[in-house]
């Protein structure tokens, strides 16, 4: 089968040792997530079939679907922008040069930048916040704050890759 | 200035920072912010930043998101769509038109174990082109047909468009699927219909293949089986209330995980299924984050509900708002995707049309009824041009076929799909005879 959706990643992620770092750590939080969701897939069906073959059904278990859920997704997020997946509107600037494109490029990365790092930052209070409480699940009693600190992570690492395209636009624009 | 006028600037905002380039996710995450530091100031944005993500992300109807996605790609990599193409070829391959009729019967088969359009696109494009190539159909034809096919991904049950239109406006997510069914099933009879027409107006345009006989014909149906089994397991189970749908997805996922390493898929491509799962889901949800923190300043801003109380009292008959709605969908659909537009208008379109009347539809049904029609006509999106994604993904498939002979190919089947939104917009029953069967 040929590669359609998974092309390796853009050349500027092999071409320094920042770009390489970023590149692999940003995979393995993906297969991490990827490993998350394979989880919460298995517990599902684990469940079906138990509260279907022996009516015993595993307490809770929307619970840890629930915690991996926010996880795996967010896990993502750094890959995605590694792959430059995350959606824009380029239909009015179809037209626009190569030089105008990379510094709105490098303009929305610089935006995406800050927004994950912000959220990040107030993540990692509301971490705090929720494991000074001992915030945890109903039934099983898993504390929040678990999810929390993939999250943190997640948000911290798509802010650095943000920030790292953000830098090669900019090069790019010089060089155009 | 009031909270309303101040709404519209910052959407205003939104839509110049959208065209900028900006990630549709981050600009609407940035609209919300600013607008919600606007309205109640910095302190209680950043409070509500400290569980935002948490809250949006942890939804239990949203875990069938990653998991659709990674049904489609798991059945993408182990190869089931080629049975699906084979088994739809050897029963109307000898027709006129009958390998872009298959190709498209195809598609639909495939949307029934993948919730997205672009995938079942790329899908199908592999393994139906060739065969097209191979007896000369017109490459207008052939790349209209599965760009227009494509779309069957996401309008036939699972469908993430319409999962997520479901947690945005609380409704039950298997009774969406359900009603989904039939309408999906027109669309991919007016497609067939849209060949049957095309290759008679221009003859030589889709010769017919071979005949085969009954005996092949039942082998390759029965290649088929397991995937049908896994669609009528999942959805069954999903619409009969044996099981939520976030286990119905995981049942899903699971089984066609099982049939893909059947077919031979290992580690690698299990780690390529991740790679392309990752990327998907990470743009769906950057955009649904940014969704959220905009929903929460509009709805702060009472922008949506001052919005349907005019609407309301101005007295505009209910089908000219809907035709606006649909109409205003085509446009955006034009420059946006299918997804960020229903994130981006639905918290300000459904209250609208919750507030109308049509043909005295209880509200749940309204709500039903609306979200096939949005469903349909956003995905009308995907085909238009400039910036039709699926048209974009086929013709890199068919290298030798410029853009624009793909796009005057898509033309007819667009047709079809104004005709069918016409069609569901008129007879609501449609979409809810099965919902109301299944109840």
């Amino acid at each position: 089968m040929k590669e359609d959706f998974s092309q390796t990643a853009p050349a500027m992620w092999k071409a320094t040792a920042t770009g390489r770092g970023l590149l692999s750590v940003a995979r393995a939080l993906a297969v991490f997530g990827g490993l998350v969701l394979f989880a919460i897939i298995t517990l599902s069906v684990v469940t079906v079939l138990g509260r279907w073959l022996f009516a015993a059904p595993i307490q809770g278990d929307f619970e840890l679907v629930q915690l991996g859920c926010a996880v795996c997704v967010a896990c993502f997020l750094p890959y995605c922008q590694v792959q430059r997946g995350h959606v824009i509107v380029d239909f009015f600037t179809l037209k626009t040069g190569a030089g105008t494109k990379a510094m709105l490029d490098g303009f929305a990365a610089i935006l995406l930048t800050l927004s994950a790092g912000v959220i990040a930052w107030r993540m990692l209070v509301g971490l705090i916040d929720v494991r000074a409480a001992n915030e945890s699940s109903m039934i099983l009693g898993v504390p929040i704050w678990w999810a929390y600190g993939p999250m943190v992570a997640a948000f911290a690492l798509l802010a650095a890759v943000a920030a790292y395209t953000a830098y090669n636009d900019l090069l790019a624009r010089r060089s155009a | 200035m009031s909270p309303v006028a101040i709404a519209g600037l910052f959407l205003a905002g939104l839509l110049l920072l959208m065209a900028l380039r900006v990630p549709i996710g981050i600009a609407m995450l940035l609209t919300g912010a600013a607008g919600y530091t606007t309205l109640a100031g910095w302190d209680p944005l950043l409070s509500h930043l400290k569980s935002q993500a948490y809250g949006r992300y942890s939804n239990y109807d949203l875990s069938v998101v990653p998991m659709f996605l990674l049904m489609g790609n798991l059945a993408t990599r182990g190869g089931l769509s080629s049975a699906l193409f084979s088994a739809a070829n050897a029963l109307i391959g000898h027709f006129r038109g009958g390998i872009a009729m298959a190709a498209v019967g195809a598609c639909a088969a495939f949307g029934a174990i993948c919730g997205s359009s672009l995938a079942t696109a790329a899908t199908m494009g592999q393994i139906a082109l060739p065969e097209l190539r191979k007896f000369n159909y017109a490459p207008a034809l052939a790349t209209g047909a599965l760009a227009a096919g494509g779309t069957l991904g996401i309008l036939i049950p699972p469908s993430v468009v319409l999962a997520i239109y479901a947690i945005l406006t609380e409704q039950n997510i298997a009774k969406l699927f359900t009603a989904a069914f039939i309408p999906g099933i027109i669309a991919m009879l007016g497609y067939m219909i849209v060949i049957a027409i095309y290759v008679r107006v221009q003859p030589g345009s889709g010769p017919a293949g071979p005949r085969r006989n009954w005996s092949e014909r039942l082998g390759a149906l029965l290649a088929t089986l397991p995937i049908l089994l896994v669609f009528a397991i999942m959805l069954g189970g999903m619409y009969g209330g044996v099981f939520s749908a976030t286990e119905g997805a995981a049942i899903g996922t699971a089984a066609v995980a099982v049939l893909a390493i059947i077919k031979g898929l290992r580690g690698p491509g299990f780690l390529q299924c991740i790679d392309a799962t990752a990327t998907a889901t990470g743009m769906i949800f950057l955009i649904l984050l940014g969704a959220d923190l905009l929903n929460a300043f509009l709805a702060l801003s009472q922008l949506p509900v001052a919005l349907a109380d005019w609407v309301k009292q101005s007295s505009l008959p209910p089908f000219a708002v809907l035709t606006a709605i649909i109409l205003l969908y085509v446009l955006l659909g034009c420059v946006m995707d299918s997804l960020s537009m229903i994130l981006l208008t639905i918290p300000i379109f459904f209250p609208i049309v919750m507030g109308l009347d049509f043909y005295g539809l209880e509200a749940t049904e309204k709500a039903i009824w609306f979200g096939i029609l949005a469903l349909m006509v956003v995905e009308i999106g995907l085909i238009t041009p400039p910036v039709g994604m699926n048209v974009y993904i086929i013709s890199s498939m068919a290298k030798d076929v410029p853009m624009s002979t793909a796009f005057r190919g898509v033309m007819p089947f667009l047709v079809s799909d104004l005709l069918r939104v016409l069609l569901l917009a008129a007879f609501p029953i449609l979409s809810l005879w099965l919902v109301r069967l299944m109840q």
